[in-house]
């Protein structure tokens, strides 16, 4: 067989499996991008708290705290592979008497592994979102603020009504590709057995030993899933902008005559 | 109990890494009055401004408003400075609201203003600048002028007892300086108690009931504006308005 044989011959035996993980791998990237953004979130506003001169010993000892922690989680988790932290976690439970065959069985996709690998990609892109969106409120002008607090709002009232807003907007490019990196990256929970895309092409590609052509497959279907990501955020990126969608791919200017 | 200043400074010093910006400030604005701080860049004008709305806190001295010491810590602040407006020489209109949005705000979150009664006062205000036909536009649609004007009625929407201007025509094209200074005129005749950081001498001139000139971090001269458009032989003074040779 040649390789677009061997192709459509996997195709036709095992598309329900990648289609099982294709499905894996797209939960995986959506809820890991928007559970890590909303724990970055509070990463980024916890390594941002003030500790003031004339706090209680008490509230500078847990303000002190916490913005220790933020520094210390982003430092650990950014300065380590995914793979590794995977594999530290899914021993980590099973030592403490979690294992994740036992949960959820009998479901197709989603079972106990992909729970796993969920928290892991999770936790994973929380650091990367907190330096997102530190970034983002690092780029808000000071005169932003200053003009809430000049009217009497609060702090947190201040932060979640002016500058949050325009911090996460201003960063939908940078999340977006944090997103994209996630599609790909989750690939490597294949060591803790989640059952995503790669995870199932390998399997597909043992049955018959066409690693060639199953690898193919998936890097395709890697590629639709990212080209259609941009798609996505290229709309969102018009929409908050208040614009109205186009598409620049399916335009063509007119040449003057 | 008319006579009571409603903003008090005695003695006020700040420095910034021990270079002094101000230096023994005191003065007072009543109720109804229209101060007008004039004086060259770099002399204090801005930052005594911000330290009666604490966006600074001074190292010593005191800020009485209404007779309480703003600058103790038992103070709230937030409620002190929902009473003392700021309009900003860079507008600082929140750029992800639409006008009415930034007008009905810190009504809603500060004042617990409902919605309905917050939109109905943004209305009004938002009419008394002119600025009524734009109330769905966002800032970045609206021109310096504009977006001043909204600020300005963004700060009267909180019914404040004073409303302090940092440099608000600076920014500003001369077209959009006279319509921006059109409203503050307005506003000053109408008796709100003002407190004005300007570039703009007519302004200081014509409209202001009180000028003080600042110069290093000191207030150097201080009375009417015709005692100090005419009468003060204050050679600093002079040479800053341009009438010395």
């Amino acid at each position: 067989m040649n390789l677009f044989e061997q192709v459509g011959y996997l195709l036709s035996n095992y598309w329900l499996w990648f289609l099982e993980g294709l499905a894996a791998t797209i939960i995986l990237s959506v809820v890991g991008t928007i559970g890590g953004l909303m724990i970055g979130i509070f990463l980024a506003l916890g390594s941002r708290i003030k500790i003031g001169k004339h706090d209680k010993w008490y509230n500078k000892t847990w303000k002190g705290f916490i913005r220790g922690f933020c520094y210390f989680y982003s430092t650990v988790i950014r300065g380590t592979p995914m793979m590794v932290q995977a594999m530290i976690f899914k021993y980590s439970c099973q030592g403490a008497g979690l294992n994740f065959n036992n949960v959820l069985t009998g479901i197709p996709v989603f079972d106990g592994w992909l729970i796993a690998g969920l928290v892991v990609i999770t936790l994973n892109t929380a650091a990367y979102m907190g330096e997102i969106v530190k970034s983002g409120l690092n780029g808000i002008s000071k005169g932003q603020i200053e003009a809430a607090r000049s009217l009497g709002m609060t702090r947190n009232q201040s932060m979640f009504s002016v500058a949050l807003p325009q911090a996460i907007k201003n960063s939908i490019p940078t999340i977006g590709s944090e997103w994209i990196v996630n599609i790909k990256d989750s690939s490597v929970l294949n060591v803790i057995g989640v059952t995503e895309l790669y995870f199932m092409s390998n399997q597909a590609a043992n049955k018959g030993y066409m690693f060639i052509a199953s690898y193919t497959i998936i890097a395709l279907i890697y590629l639709m899933l990212t080209l259609c990501t941009n798609g996505i955020l290229h709309i969102a990126k018009i929409k908050l902008d208040g614009k109205k969608v186009s598409f620049p791919l399916f335009h063509y200017q007119k040449k003057a005559s | 109990m008319e006579n009571q200043p409603i903003i008090e400074v005695k003695h006020l010093a700040k420095s910034f890494d021990g270079t002094a910006v101000l230096n023994d400030v005191s003065l007072q604005v009543k109720k109804g009055q229209c101060l007008a701080i004039i004086g060259p860049s770099g002399g204090g004008k801005s930052t005594l401004l911000r330290c009666l709305n604490k966006l600074e806190s001074p190292d010593s001295g005191e800020i009485l408003f209404k007779g309480e010491n703003i600058l103790s810590h038992t103070v709230n602040t937030n409620h002190i400075r929902s009473k003392l407006g700021m309009v900003f020489q860079s507008f600082n209109l929140f750029l992800n609201m639409n006008v009415i949005e930034n007008c009905t705000l810190a009504q809603i979150k500060v004042l617990h203003r409902s919605k309905e009664e917050a939109c109905q006062i943004a209305k009004k205000n938002l009419e008394a600048v002119g600025m009524l036909n734009k109330i769905e536009a966002r800032p970045s649609e609206l021109s310096g002028g504009q977006q001043q004007r909204i600020a300005i009625a963004r700060a009267l929407c909180m019914d404040p007892e004073a409303i302090l201007f940092d440099e608000p025509t600076s920014a500003l094209d001369p077209e959009m300086t006279v319509e921006v200074l059109q409203v503050m005129k307005d506003l000053a005749s109408k008796g709100l108690t003002m407190v004005v950081v300007t570039h703009e001498m007519s302004f200081a001139k014509n409209v202001a009931s009180e000028v003080i000139f600042m110069d290093k971090g000191v207030v150097a001269e201080q009375g009417t504006p015709e005692y100090i458009f005419e009468q003060c032989q204050n050679p600093r003074l002079k040479s800053f308005l341009g009438f010395s040779k």
